[in-house]
């Protein structure tokens, strides 16, 4: 199934059957995690980036390292920590004797998946190195430009911010996040299941088989960007994100990014499910994940221990979905 | 300020601050303490004094209403620990302002009699009678009975009308934050339950009625799943505005009203009738139909063994 020896798939429902593959591989070594595992694989098939942000020790790591595995990519990895400068992410130029010349250091920016460990034990400075990088999947170094791979995909791993020694992303960064993912406790009986397969197999961890390759990432992303998606439901995404925007507990709305982002992420949700088209659970479903974690709330509410997560599941309760018939014109 | 309300001038503001001073002035002693009940020149008529206290009430009223959205303008800027204290504080006074109105129409020392007084020479002043005590004679009391009648019968009105006022403001409240207001339960059960069986019914022949006319299979198997739709309300599934079709089969399946794949198969074709641009056919538009004339008959027999 690898990209080389197969011919790429072109239709939804075979890439959602190697889609679907990829997850179960990664199920063997990610246990209990289905929900987050689709997450992160909703944005690679739509182009974006992935926060994970839970406690430590809950495998959030682990899930950066299989997905890479999985799926074929180049895999870096930055350990993000306070005394980390921006070049140790973009690469720096070097004098080299021989030649006489600067030469370019690429960092660890320049792979398929980078793995950005803790990020938020870093000050902003770093932090901010990364935005460039993830926004338009290139770098700017001493004035010149550079391309990254593609596809390239930033996995961010961040502990919440009341632990110590962390630092808040800022909301730009925030921002161009696909998603947030929360990985959560296991259920005491996944956890036992945890262990039992951890003696089973007497090693630390699962050994997975690599089902695809960057090619077949690359064709993906193209069937995701053929998924259609009416009208009603674009005004479905709008209404969801304008709520965010007027609701008296919220102090800063999401952006038009994340309407963008949401509509990639149904279209992707539509992908894995076999459909090239786009229905109203694909939009409902993705809200939260894909838009908590753009809005702001009210300082108050930081008192009261509320969460973005429950405001923006109040908001998906109140607005309503698309009408039974059609209310938007038929697509010509 | 909101579009279409009125802004009050400042001369005019002034204006009434002055003569509802001068009212408080009149109608109190000047000369006396400030918790004594005393009263002055206009004291003695009660309507005034309970005019003055529901016009005061009024106006506290109106205006926590006007300065409400004043005030939440610009908290945004406050720091949390501020935040808080105009949370606190903010109720205290506009309750405080309603509560003044209240007082001091209970602190007020109603007289039994009404006439306003008269000018009488010191000479024919009375003796200065005992204070009141636990042996005052009964006869006392009862001179003004007949006068003092009309007085309570409307201070319990009035009782009555800020009893109505609370309970709409407290049920318009909750109904604000989404919280529902019991209904009083229905006398019989049974018109309740013809009603939803001729709903249903009602609701699969409209169904029926669409895949016969319609020419068009996307809008039959539309059709008939908005009467499978209407069919579920009918039968008691709630229906939410923010409901997707998988919310809807959720709670019916949990109702148990969804037992037969027939209602996932029928939500199935209705997603891809409605929001896809597949060509539908004939095929599309008899599995539709077999699957909601499945749900019509379960929920027809389910309604029938009520």
């Amino acid at each position: 199934m690898t990209s080389s020896s197969t011919p790429q798939p072109r239709t939804a429902g075979e890439v959602g059957e190697q889609a679907g593959a990829v997850l179960r591989e990664i199920g063997r070594a990610v246990v209990g995690k289905s929900d987050a595992l689709e997450l992160v694989m909703l944005a690679v098939l739509a182009g974006g980036h992935v926060l994970v942000e839970d406690l430590p020790g809950l495998g959030k790591t682990l899930l950066a390292r299989s997905f890479a595995t999985t799926l074929g990519l180049d895999f870096r990895r930055i350990q993000f920590t306070p005394d980390l400068l921006p070049s140790d992410v973009t690469g720096t130029p070097l004098y080299d004797q021989r030649t006489g010349e600067m030469v370019f250091h690429p960092g660890p920016v320049f792979t398929h998946l980078l793995l950005a460990d803790e990020i938020n034990r870093t000050p902003p400075k770093t932090q901010a190195a990364l935005l460039e990088a993830m926004a338009e999947s290139q770098v700017t170094v001493d004035g010149e430009t550079r391309p990254l791979a593609d596809p390239f995909l930033v996995i961010a791993t961040a502990n919440p911010v009341e632990y110590e020694g962390t630092y808040s992303l800022p909301e730009a960064q925030l921002d161009r996040f696909q998603l947030r993912v929360r990985m959560g406790y296991l259920a005491a009986s996944e956890e036992l299941a945890m262990l039992r397969a951890r003696i089973d197999r007497a090693a630390p961890e699962a050994v997975l088989e690599r089902l695809a390759g960057p090619d077949d990432v690359v064709a993906w992303r193209a069937v995701v960007e053929r998924v259609e998606i009416d009208d009603d439901l674009l005004e479905y995404a709008v209404a969801l994100v304008g709520a965010t925007r007027d609701h008296p507990q919220i102090s800063i709305g999401a952006s038009p990014r994340g309407g963008l982002a949401l509509v990639q992420l149904a279209r992707a949700r539509a992908v894995l499910d076999g459909r090239d088209y786009v229905v109203p659970e694909d939009v409902k479903n993705l809200a939260v994940p894909a838009l908590a974690h753009r809005v702001s709330l009210r300082p108050e509410l930081w008192v009261r221990e509320m969460s973005t997560d429950d405001v923006l599941r109040e908001i998906v309760d109140s607005v309503g979905t698309p009408s039974t018939r059609r209310t938007a014109a038929l697509p010509s | 300020m909101k579009q279409g309300e009125r802004t009050v001038s400042g001369p005019v503001v002034a204006a009434g601050v002055v003569g509802a001073l001068a009212v408080a002035a009149l109608v109190l002693r000047p000369a006396e303490g400030l918790l004594h009940p005393g009263r002055g020149p206009l004291g003695h008529w009660g309507f005034v004094a309970i005019g003055a206290s529901v016009a005061w009430t009024a106006g506290a009223m109106l205006a926590v209403d006007r300065l409400r959205h004043r005030i939440g303008a610009g908290r945004t800027m406050l720091p949390p620990g501020e935040e808080r204290l105009r949370e606190a504080a903010v109720p205290l006074l506009f309750t405080g302002a309603g509560v003044i109105g209240v007082l001091a129409l209970v602190l007020h020392r109603f007289d039994h009699d009404s006439t306003p007084p008269t000018a009488t020479p010191p000479e024919n002043l009375p003796p200065p009678s005992p204070p009141p005590g636990p042996n005052r004679p009964p006869s006392e009391e009862g001179s003004g009975h007949s006068l003092s009648m009309p007085l309570y019968l409307l201070l319990g009105l009035l009782a009555a009308v800020v009893v109505v006022v609370v309970t709409v403001a407290v049920v318009r409240r909750l109904r604000r934050h989404g919280l529902t207001v019991p209904k009083p339960p229905d006398p019989a059960g049974t018109p309740a339950e013809d009603d939803d069986a001729r709903l249903l019914l009602s609701a699969v022949h409209s169904g029926r009625r669409a895949l016969a006319d319609t020419g068009d299979a996307r809008a039959a198997v539309i059709a008939c799943y908005a009467a499978m739709e209407d069919a579920l309300v009918a039968s008691g599934v709630q229906r939410r505005a923010s409901d997707s079709p998988s919310d809807l089969l959720t709670r019916a399946a949990g109702a148990g009203l969804a037992p037969t794949p027939a209602a996932p198969r029928l939500t199935a074709l209705f997603r891809e009738a409605r929001y896809s641009s597949h060509p539908m056919d004939g095929s599309h538009r008899e599995a539709a139909a077999d699957a909601l004339e499945e749900i019509a008959s379960l929920l027809q027999d389910r309604e029938a063994g009520r």
